[in-house]
């Protein structure tokens, strides 16, 4: 009878949760992972965006072309949301899944020559395992492909990776999951006021 | 009346034959002078923004008003320690990667798009930050066309081109 109770109440609230067109599609499970910010101030993900909601973007700052576009997305989501008097309610979150790459010096540079809003925007960095843990709860796949040689003898790796922007709702789970680079504006801003 | 004026067929027929002659010099020089001009282009050029030691990509039009089936085979600048053309991909439904090219045929009389998402020169570990509305120098190198020095600007990108990768 208990088990009964249980299954009832999973379905009444995935029922519930499903009412808005966004059902649960997933979250990051049990874990809090530490991670830095651009600040150099360590951060609990996905702690920091609870009581809010999340747009999380998953980016390497050496991608000269789709992470750039997944990072413009999203200040473009920010600027709408702040027409509409909502952007408080919104925590902006960019992972970086190049760890070895971007420490919170590079993250804040890429963040400061777009001059971006950071009020309510952490670029996170983190120890290589803890971001490969996080990027597996999330479903995003980032993988070494292609590479360049500098002239002073520097490698630097491109990823094959995932390209997504992430909805997360006040509870930390996943509602929605858009192509990064190819997002509608207005779509995103309509979906993160069903979760308001 | 017939002789008296007789002298004058053979001079209607010069000055008809010297206009034909004008104004053929004048429909083919601006043809030679557009063709030189004309031949290889690289149009609208831009530079996404970014910061000094960072990467970077260029886009733009490469247009090739020639007969001739010529091939970008490399790009160079100043502005970065390397420089090399890229086209991005994608994978799977959602999975986006990026590659080398070492050659790149641009067919005569057509044209290649560099746009986000696509085609692009990458400008690997800048040496200086690249702010909105500075200019940048860069040199498109082709097999036939030889280089092609083309001024830049930099501009921060608000919206996405398509994912269409086609040559024109």
């Amino acid at each position: 009878m208990k088990k009964l109770n249980i299954v009832l109440l999973a379905v009444i609230l995935i029922s519930l949760s499903a009412c808005n067109g966004l059902p649960i599609e997933g979250d990051f499970g049990p874990t809090h992972f530490n991670l830095i910010d651009q600040d150099n101030q360590s951060q609990i993900f996905p702690d920091l965006i609870k009581g809010k909601i999340g747009v999380v973007g998953y980016i390497f700052t050496n991608c000269p072309d789709i992470c750039p576009l997944t990072t413009n997305n999203m200040r473009l989501i920010q600027e709408e949301l702040k027409k509409e008097n909502i952007n408080d309610d919104v925590e902006f979150v960019s992972i970086s899944f190049d760890p070895e790459v971007d420490s919170p010096e590079v993250l804040k540079n890429f963040a400061e020559i777009r001059d971006l809003d950071l009020n309510n925007w952490a670029f996170l960095t983190g120890e290589k395992s803890i971001i490969d843990s996080l990027i597996k709860e999330a479903g995003v796949i980032a993988v070494v492909g292609d590479s360049s040689v500098t002239k002073e003898g520097e490698t630097i790796y491109y990823f094959i990776h995932t390209d997504r922007i992430s909805l997360i709702d006040e509870e930390g789970n996943i509602r929605k999951n858009y192509l990064g680079s190819r997002i509608n504006i207005k779509d995103v801003v309509a979906d993160i006021k069903k979760l308001l | 009346m017939k002789t008296k004026f007789k002298f004058l067929i053979p001079l209607f027929a010069v000055l008809i034959l010297l206009g034909c002659a004008k104004q053929n010099d004048e429909v083919k020089q601006p043809e030679e002078s557009t063709a030189h001009m004309s031949g290889m282009m690289v149009h609208n050029a831009w530079i996404r923004q970014a910061a000094e030691g960072t990467t970077t990509a260029l886009f733009g039009m490469i247009m090739n008003h020639t007969e001739v089936n010529d091939t970008l085979i490399g790009v160079s600048s100043d502005l970065a320690q390397l420089t090399e053309f890229h086209e991005t991909y994608q994978k799977e439904d959602d999975m986006m990667g990026m590659r080398h090219i070492e050659a790149q045929p641009i067919d005569a009389n057509s044209s290649l798009i560099l746009k986000p998402g696509s085609y692009h020169v990458m400008l690997i570990r800048l040496n200086q930050d690249l702010n909105v509305g500075n200019t940048k120098e860069i040199t498109f190198h082709f097999k036939h066309a030889g280089d092609i020095k083309v001024e830049a600007i930099v501009k921060e990108m608000n919206e996405m081109g398509s994912m269409d990768h086609s040559q024109h």
